[in-house]
């Protein structure tokens, strides 16, 4: 007999809440909880608002759906710029110049379900320029969003200033623009493959194909270092 | 240096994206074959110098100094 796979999901939830009606009392104790901090999880999950819908909502003037995508990517934004230019500094500022660009430029977006790759892609786009000596504003006040002890233990700054550090940027330097971006990505945990790909204007395959080429040739670049 | 198709085999292996069966003969390998272990080893290092932690950030205290440059802007036009 032929199985969906939604039907072999469904067998596999049975088979599992079955197992923990086998289990004894103490084991359910504490089991109770991880399973209800999992159905908080999907549950918010099925309540937040899709991009889409939150730029939708921003366009027809509600601004604080802007602030929720905000709250939303700032993360992966900063985590995107950093990787790129290597300091949390540069990072926060560009961030911020991509969402007052995001914002101002709402409109042009043809794909609202899109707008975290349409981000990313601006945020990539800052940190190159930024990379290519572009002045940026230099308007935030970091003293509060960065802690004190994390100013002066800050692991990029660190890095930047090694030689290894001085290498490694020399190398993603050397590598064509895709390969670079997809590179850097990639090593970003929250981010998703699909949206990388979205960023990069590719495939996920694709995707897959300038990390592998990436990291190739920059394990080549600095074989006497690694 | 490793042949095109082994440094890929390497690279999805490090991002699991191998089959079990095929990841098994992967770890054959590479308990056998001195060069092919080490050029994991190299692919393994790049990754984490690519991945250096990001500082600690005040997440609440950024989005709220974003929220507030944004509030500053006319609403975007639509086409």
């Amino acid at each position: 007999m032929l199985v969906s796979p939604l039907a072999s999901i469904g067998v596999m939830m049975l088979i599992d809440t079955n197992n923990i009606a086998e289990k004894s009392d103490s084991w359910l104790s504490s089991a109770r909880p991880e399973v209800s901090r999992d159905l908080n999880a999907i549950g918010r999950e099925i309540d937040r608002p899709t991009d889409g819908l939150l730029v939708r909502q921003t366009l027809a003037g509600n601004r604080r759906s802007f602030d929720d995508l905000i709250r939303r990517y700032q993360r992966q934004a900063v985590a995107v710029a950093y990787r790129l230019l290597g300091n949390t500094h540069d990072a926060l500022e560009v961030t911020q110049e991509a969402f007052l660009k995001a914002f101002m430029n709402l409109a042009t977006l043809q794909k609202p379900e899109a707008f975290g790759g349409w981000l990313m892609r601006i945020v990539a786009n800052l940190s190159l320029n930024c990379r290519r000596g572009r002045k940026i504003r230099g308007q935030l006040p970091l003293d509060e969003i960065i802690p004190a002890a994390a100013m002066t233990a800050d692991p990029g700054r660190q890095m930047q200033s090694s030689e290894m550090g001085a290498r490694l940027r020399q190398a993603l330097a050397q590598l064509p623009q895709k390969q670079r971006l997809a590179l850097t990505m990639f090593t970003i945990d929250e981010m998703p493959q699909k949206q990388i790909a979205e960023t990069l204007g590719c495939s996920v395959e694709a995707v897959k194909w300038h990390v592998f080429q990436g990291r190739r040739k920059m394990r080549e670049l600095m074989k006497d270092v690694l | 240096m490793l042949d095109e198709c082994d440094d890929l085999l390497l690279n999805q292996y490090l991002d699991g994206d191998l089959p079990p069966a095929v990841t098994r003969l992967v770890d054959i390998r590479l308990s056998q074959e001195p060069k092919f272990a080490a050029a994991l080893e190299q692919y393994r290092r790049l990754n984490a110098l690519l991945n250096t932690p990001l500082q600690e950030i005040r997440w609440d205290a950024f989005a709220e100094h974003l929220c507030a440059a944004v509030a500053k802007l006319p609403n975007p036009m639509r086409n």
